[in-house]
């Protein structure tokens, strides 16, 4: 009697330990790649998403018909992300599944009039990630996710091999989040645009986004760009530069000679003396030689010193300049001093807490570039050139 | 005696972690952020001290009164009439909390995993397999907290994997605002720590009679170092960003990847942390139908584990609205309410039956 009691209980618990009712099959979901978010011109927010086609995959084999691409794009319109995401979903017969898109794109117009709602669905739904990087666009979004990539498989792709390889600032959802959260409620996002195809084989649209600067975003708006070369700037003070190269001129010959740098680390050093706020930023760099125009032996040494001379100051420019903008154009703290000048003075912080954006202005920076070039390149004197004519 | 199992002092420590830590995880960094802002790495040394002093007045009053309950002892400290009403007051207290941790559970699943599935589903299953475990004795409990300890500090190891992302300077500047925001950030979690009060029914049933101090302790501390651990992971990966979300410890791991292919932990981590909350269920459960049972003074506390989960299931529902008012109750009251059972009251029994054994002795 007892044991068929017990049977009988375990009976009526069994449909409780299945856990079946949020099953959900591959089959049954919409995987979502990469969205788009607009701002129309009524007002009305506009959500578009590549959506991945698995079958696209499967016959790859068996002579896939590449121009269809192993995506489309759908869009929904509402009063705001969350309505225009559930207008969205009434256009797409599968449930759409967010765990893999890893590319928001948010539209000029939209940026400009302010992200915080839209990051506020981003960052509440539980579908989101936030690791996905975030880009702005020139024009609409949405005209990002319907390039096809000649060399990728979707737009979405190429974007994120773009930032993985630290060619523009890398923004997740996280540091937009925490960004204008923090003491110096900036925050700063690739801006990026559609690459002009040159080839005329080629439909316009057979082509890539690429990144094109940074949008620089105080509290939520976003009140300008900096160019690329600005962006390099920035990306040096955030310690990230891969690949890109710097020109210097020598001063006794013609021609320029340029550095790729190899390793950076910047140090920020806050410092307040007689009520000066003074940001010290230390870069230590590592570069090599790329190329040299010039006539000049880089075996000599003292040609090398003149050289890394001339290669600090060229660094230095540069992140002044671009701190320069930042501070005077935008007032915007997108490298993060309040953060810093707070955790090393927080009595003083606290009395210009309230009024930063105008004290991130009066703050002066000094640049402390300490360059080593490690190797001049696979050959010491110039190239292609007879041996009279290289200047030792 | 009701209960005739055994258990060793080790085996208290694996019981002991996660029956404090199992909800903490989940909470406890959400909430002591809010106050302790970039200090809130520290809080949990300040509330442990709470831990430490619980444990030591239980084992005090276990050496007073080794192989009897709180339930038991009660009656012969505060008298019979006073006693019955501190007990009816102790396992009521333990029931509501019971109650609460399955909500907080349930909250936990349906808010980040399963979000179409009721949430009734989830807390008819882990009480159902709780109350098995109950109704096999303590042993039984004693011996799959060992395993599932083990695996669920095993997974929190994960969290490793974030040390290349963490920024450090995020804990500066040490001590802004004074002690005062670190002090209300670790009376927090004073309503965790408070929980090693329940050791009070666990000591008897140790084998060796000296060394439930010595693991009660060496338990408080672990629970202190795992928070602190967690505390430091979540600071420097969210910064002040951490109280604004429920569960901040799960959102880190959902940031964890190790060369961009070993994504996606929290499957791992939600597996184990189940594993977790099991064994604080259990532990509850456990304590709920012993004290019951010695209180009604039944032959058994058996028969009435599964009309008392049935309860509890209930006692999850009644009085929580959503998750908002959860979390309140875990900030504003929970400290006060959980100390006062839990430290204050246990030490005015132990300096009850201290003064009652002075006065005998000297007569």
């Amino acid at each position: 009697m007892k044991k068929s009691l017990l049977f009988l209980m375990c009976f009526c618990f069994m449909p409780t330990l299945t856990g079946c009712m949020d099953r959900v099959e591959m089959k049954d979901l919409a995987i979502i790649m990469a969205a788009g978010i607009d701002r129309l011109e009524d007002g009305q927010i506009r959500i578009s998403v590549q959506i991945f086609i698995p079958r696209a995959i499967t016959s790859g084999e068996t002579g896939e018909d590449l121009s269809q691409g192993p995506i489309f794009v759908r869009e929904g319109i509402g009063d705001n992300l969350a309505n225009a995401v559930s207008m969205l979903q009434t256009n797409v017969p599968r449930r759409l599944f967010w765990g893999q898109c890893k590319i928001y794109i948010f539209g000029n117009e939209l940026a400009k009039g302010g992200i915080r709602k839209e990051i506020d669905y981003l960052t509440r739904h539980p579908g989101p990630r936030g690791k996905s990087f975030l880009y702005v666009s020139e024009g609409k979004a949405r005209g990002i996710l319907t390039l096809v990539p000649p060399l990728e498989r979707f737009s979405g792709t190429a974007l994120r091999k773009l930032t993985e390889d630290e060619y523009g600032t890398k923004t997740t959802l996280k540091d937009v989040d925490m960004g204008l959260m923090g003491e110096s409620e900036s925050v700063s996002i690739p801006y990026i645009k559609k690459l002009e195809s040159k080839e005329s084989a080629r439909k316009s649209h057979e082509t890539i986004p690429v990144i094109d600067g940074t949008a620089i975003f105080k509290k939520d708006r976003m009140v300008g760009t900096l160019n690329i070369k600005e962006t390099r700037g920035l990306l040096w003070l955030k310690d990230k530069v891969k690949r890109s190269t710097i020109s210097i001129k020598a001063d006794d010959a013609d021609g320029e000679i340029t550095l790729t740098p190899t390793l950076g680390k910047v140090k920020f050093i806050p410092e307040i003396t007689e009520g000066h706020w003074i940001m010290n930023l230390n870069i230590n760099i590592e570069g090599d030689i790329v190329q040299n125009e010039t006539h000049l032996n880089l075996m000599n040494e003292v040609v090398l010193m003149k050289v890394k001379k001339k290669y600090e100051v060229a660094l230095k420019e540069r992140v002044t300049g671009t701190v320069e903008k930042l501070q005077q154009e935008y007032a915007a703290d997108v490298v993060n001093f309040a953060r810093r000048f707070h955790q090393k003075y927080p009595k003083e912080w606290r009395k210009v807490e309230d009024r930063w954006d105008e004290k991130f202005q009066e703050v002066k920076f000094k640049i402390n570039v300490n360059a080593t070039i490690r190797r001049p390149g696979y050959i010491g004197p110039p190239a292609a050139l007879p041996k009279d004519e290289v200047i030792e | 005696m009701i209960e005739k199992g055994q258990i060793s002092s080790l085996q208290i420590e694996f019981m002991m972690v996660p029956t404090i830590i199992a909800t903490g995880i989940l909470s406890i960094p959400s909430i002591a952020g809010k106050y302790a802002q970039h200090d809130m790495w520290m809080t949990p040394i300040v509330g442990s001290l709470i831990g430490f002093i619980t444990v030591y007045i239980t084992w005090k009053l276990y050496q007073l009164y080794p192989k009897l309950t709180p339930i038991q002892y009660s009656e012969i400290i505060l008298g019979k009439a006073v006693g019955k009403i501190f007990s009816l007051f102790l396992v009521s207290f333990y029931i509501h909390n019971t109650g609460l941790i399955i909500r907080q559970y349930t909250d936990f699943i349906t808010g980040n995993v399963m979000f179409e599935t009721p949430g009734v589903f989830f807390s008819i299953s882990i009480m159902f397999v709780s109350a098995l475990a109950v109704r096999g004795g303590i042993e039984v409990i004693a011996r799959t907290a060992v395993i599932c300890t083990t695996l669920y500090l095993i997974t929190s190891l994960s969290l490793l994997l974030l040390i290349k992302d963490i920024d450090v300077t995020y804990m500066l500047p040490i001590f802004e605002n004074g002690l005062l925001p670190v002090i209300k950030g670790g009376f927090v979690h004073t309503a965790w720590f408070s929980e090693f009060f329940l050791l009070s029914f666990l000591f008897p049933f140790v084998n060796s009679k000296n060394t439930g101090l010595k693991s009660g302790m060496k338990a408080s501390l672990y629970v202190m170092l795992i928070l602190l651990y967690v505390n430091f992971f979540v600071l420097t990966l969210l910064a002040d960003s951490s109280a604004n979300q429920f569960y901040p410890v799960y959102s880190i791991v959902g940031a964890i990847s190790v060369l961009g292919f070993f994504e996606n932990f929290e499957a791992i981590i939600t597996a184990s942390w189940i594993l977790g909350n099991y064994v604080k269920v259990s532990v509850f459960l456990y304590v709920a139908s012993l004290g019951l049972a010695q209180l009604l003074r039944l032959s058994d506390y058996r028969s009435i584990v599964f009309p008392l989960s049935l309860l509890l299931i209930f006692f999850s529902y009644w009085d929580i609205p959503n998750i908002v008012i959860l979390a309140d109750y875990m900030t504003k009251i929970q400290p006060f309410y959980f100390v006062f059972v839990q430290t204050i009251l246990p030490l005015f029994l132990l300096l009850i039956a201290l003064a009652r054994l002075k006065r005998s002795e000297s007569s």
